[in-house]
């Protein structure tokens, strides 16, 4: 190591700012984040406080003590384990392929020159602007007995009798894909965006051809992107209710909707709660296990 | 880690272009480097060099022409597979790799195997004074190791061509200047054919076997350090290349290899013609300040082509002095005086000097008009 060199790292700043100013500093930034954390205090951590609660009591109203039969109700259930796995399953599988699908866009849109790419981007934008269930009845119009496809389809010759795609986990699967994409796609852009150009190409030149580039570098560099876009479609898939109620016609149960009807219909509002709070630290643990496999593998 | 210099190759490139769109970035770039050669090219901003060497490399696609490694026609080669060297101007390293892994990936790519890898590494890192730091990011480095990073990265895979992009430009000059030295120390040593961009001039003359100097996507010139120093051909290239003067002349006349010309004050010389000069073309006259004698009145060295002035003023730059003579009609030439042997008596501003030089030291250029 050269002594030209090795200097240059530590001298600047070596006395601290005044005291008065840094706390002066904490104060103002302490007033920034006030709204912001308050909403989310507010909005987060009291009705999570409340369910807690709620799943603990005996019964609700008027309860009489605290227990943990729900959770044991539910965790021991046939009928709600499957729900539980279900939920997982959606969750991962919609992850997995707005990723593998997102990414080939989010890379175009944020490095390509061209001038169609705002075109592109608009499309992923616009789907955002209209609700969910405007696009998932579009959804079950294109896929219903009498829809778009079967239409094409008897048209053709093709068939005689009307596909049944309108029922079951894959179309679940596809209108969940179609709501989420454009999330996956819009967190990978913002950092696919910042990868330099010249690190793929010192890549090319040390003898990697595109696909291992993509595993050693680009995909590395990419994987920032690719963890906040997953954890974000998966909440957002695990806590869906419209889509799977929508386009599963009732017989792809997710547990945000058994939640539902555990409360609302059944008026079980301790077992529901109970189930509320196993779908929350059941996502955290997803997530924090995730993150973990993501740290271990971005390193290579 | 040695490459014995019967190994390296040679490249070519015969007539290659490239446009971008409807903007020309190479226009016809003819050159043979030669193996072993360290090369530099060296031209103002957009004339082409990076884009040249990116063809080298692989990176673009010339439109035309042959670019030829080692003998062999790479133009349809994957850059992948041109086992080369490169240095990106912002030296490019992997920022999720440590420094140990950056110079390793060319070796991984190659599929060889771990303990080969290691050794080599630990072999080029040594070379380039890295050891201590083969576990940090390259972003806890300074500018001048994340370029040693970089420079280790491109000679471990024993490239057949090394290809340099500026890649000091980014340091101060002290760091410059001391991994100036380093790259040609380790160039030899490892005798890899070379070649090195730049737009410092200075930088092109200390590093290079042969410069080549380029003009909007043409090489107007190649030749040793000393060539393109001591005989531009053309005004581009001399005033590229160091500092010069430049006077406006007319010919009076040429005969028998001798050219007479008057300058705009009515002042006459006669100094060596170029094939192409005749009577009556308007011409450049161009010389070095430090071929430029600063003289009493009337006094000169033999041999000597006069001109004669007036002392306007003098700069000062410690181990020189530069004195601006002002040789009538509002035209000003330069003569470089040494401090060498004490101070001199420099004559006293606003006095009668003459100024004195070698009539071959005298560069006639046509007028660009
Ligand atoms: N990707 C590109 N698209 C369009 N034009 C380009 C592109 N790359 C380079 N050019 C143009 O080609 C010409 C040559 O560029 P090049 O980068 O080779 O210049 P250079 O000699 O390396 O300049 P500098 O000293 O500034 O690095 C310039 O006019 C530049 O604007
Ligand atoms: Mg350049």
């Amino acid at each position: 190591m050269s002594t030209a060199v090795s200097g240059s790292t530590d001298v600047p700043f070596a006395s601290a700012p005044p005291r008065r100013i840094v706390h002066r500093r904490t104060f103002g930034l302490g007033l920034l984040l006030a709204p912001g954390l308050l909403i989310l205090t507010a909005g987060l951590l009291w009705p999570c406080l409340t369910m807690l609660q709620v799943s603990l009591q005996d019964r609700f109203p008027d309860p009489t003590g605290y227990t943990l039969d729900h959770y044991r109700a539910v965790l021991t259930d046939a009928y709600y384990l499957r729900i539980i796995g279900r939920t997982f399953l959606l969750a991962g599988v919609v992850t997995l392929l707005t990723a593998v699908l997102g990414f080939p866009v989010a890379w175009y849109l944020a490095r390509s020159s061209s001038r169609r790419k705002h075109l592109i981007f608009l499309g992923i934008i616009a789907p955002l602007l209209v609700s969910i269930i405007v696009r998932t009845l579009g959804w079950t119009i294109i896929l219903g007995n009498e829809g778009l496809v079967n239409a094409i389809l008897r048209g053709l010759g093709v068939i005689d009798e009307p596909l049944k795609l309108m029922q079951g986990f894959w179309s679940v699967v596809l209108g969940m894909v179609h709501i989420l994409l454009p999330f996956m796609i819009l967190s990978v852009a913002a950092v696919v965006g910042k990868i330099d150009r010249s690190c793929l190409e010192a890549a090319t030149v040390l003898g990697a051809d595109p696909l291992r580039r993509f595993l050693k570098v680009a995909l590395p560099l990419s994987v920032q992107g690719i963890a906040s876009g997953s954890v974000i479609v998966f909440c957002l898939t695990v806590g869906a209710f419209v889509t799977p109620v929508m386009l599963g016609r009732g017989q792809v149960s997710v547990l945000a909707v058994t939640i539902h009807e555990q409360m609302v219909v059944l008026v079980d509002w301790p077992t529901g709660a109970a189930a509320a709070m196993i779908l929350t630290s059941g996502t955290l643990v997803v997530l924090a296990a995730y993150g973990l496999f993501l740290r271990r593998h971005a390193r290579r | 880690m040695m490459i014995s210099s019967s190994d390296a190759v040679g490249v070519d490139l015969r007539g290659v272009r490239k446009w971008y769109g409807a903007v020309p970035a190479v226009r016809d770039v003819s050159l043979a480097i030669r193996p072993g050669e360290i090369v530099s090219f060296l031209g103002p901003s957009g004339c082409g060099k990076t884009t040249t060497l990116r063809m080298i490399a692989g990176l673009e696609h010339p439109d035309a022409g042959e670019i030829r490694i080692g003998g062999g026609l790479v133009n349809d080669v994957a850059p992948w597979k041109r086992n080369i060297g490169m240095v990106f101007q912002n030296y490019a390293l992997f920022p999720h790799m440590s420094v140990a892994e950056n110079v390793a990936f060319g070796l991984a790519m190659r599929r060889e195997g771990r303990a080969e890898i290691d050794a080599k590494v630990a072999a080029a890192m040594a070379q380039v004074r890295l050891t201590p730091l083969a576990d940090r990011r390259p972003s806890q480095l300074s500018g001048g190791q994340r370029q040693r990073v970089a420079l280790a990265r491109a000679i471990v895979t024993r490239p057949s061509v090394l290809l340099l992009d500026e890649p000091l430009a980014a340091l101060d000059r002290k760091l410059r200047e001391q991994m100036q030295v380093e790259i040609r120390q380790l160039q030899r040593e490892v005798g890899i054919t070379t070649v090195f961009v730049t737009h410092d001039q200075e930088e092109a003359l200390t590093l290079s076997d042969r410069v080549v100097v380029m003009e909007a996507g043409r090489v107007v010139q190649t030749g040793t350090p000393a060539e393109v120093y001591e005989r531009p051909r053309s005004r581009f290239v001399s005033d590229f290349i160091g500092f010069t003067n430049a006077v406006a002349g007319r010919i009076e006349a040429v005969e028998g290899g001798t050219a007479t010309v008057t300058m705009r004050s009515g002042q006459t010389i006669r100094v060596p013609a170029e094939a192409g000069l005749a009577a009556a073309q308007a011409v450049d006259l161009v010389v070095r300040p430090e071929k430029v004698e600063l003289n009493p009145p009337a006094e000169a060295r033999p041999g000597r082509a006069l001109v004669s002035g007036t002392l306007r003023h003098s700069v000062y730059t410690g181990a020189v002095t530069y004195h601006h003579v002002d040789i009538g009609a509002g035209e000003t030439l330069i003569a470089m005086a040494s401090n060498g042997d004490g101070h001199g008596e420099a004559p006293v501003l606003g006095s009668p000097v003459t100024l004195g030089f070698r009539p071959e030291n005298m560069l006639v250029f046509a007028s660009a008009v």
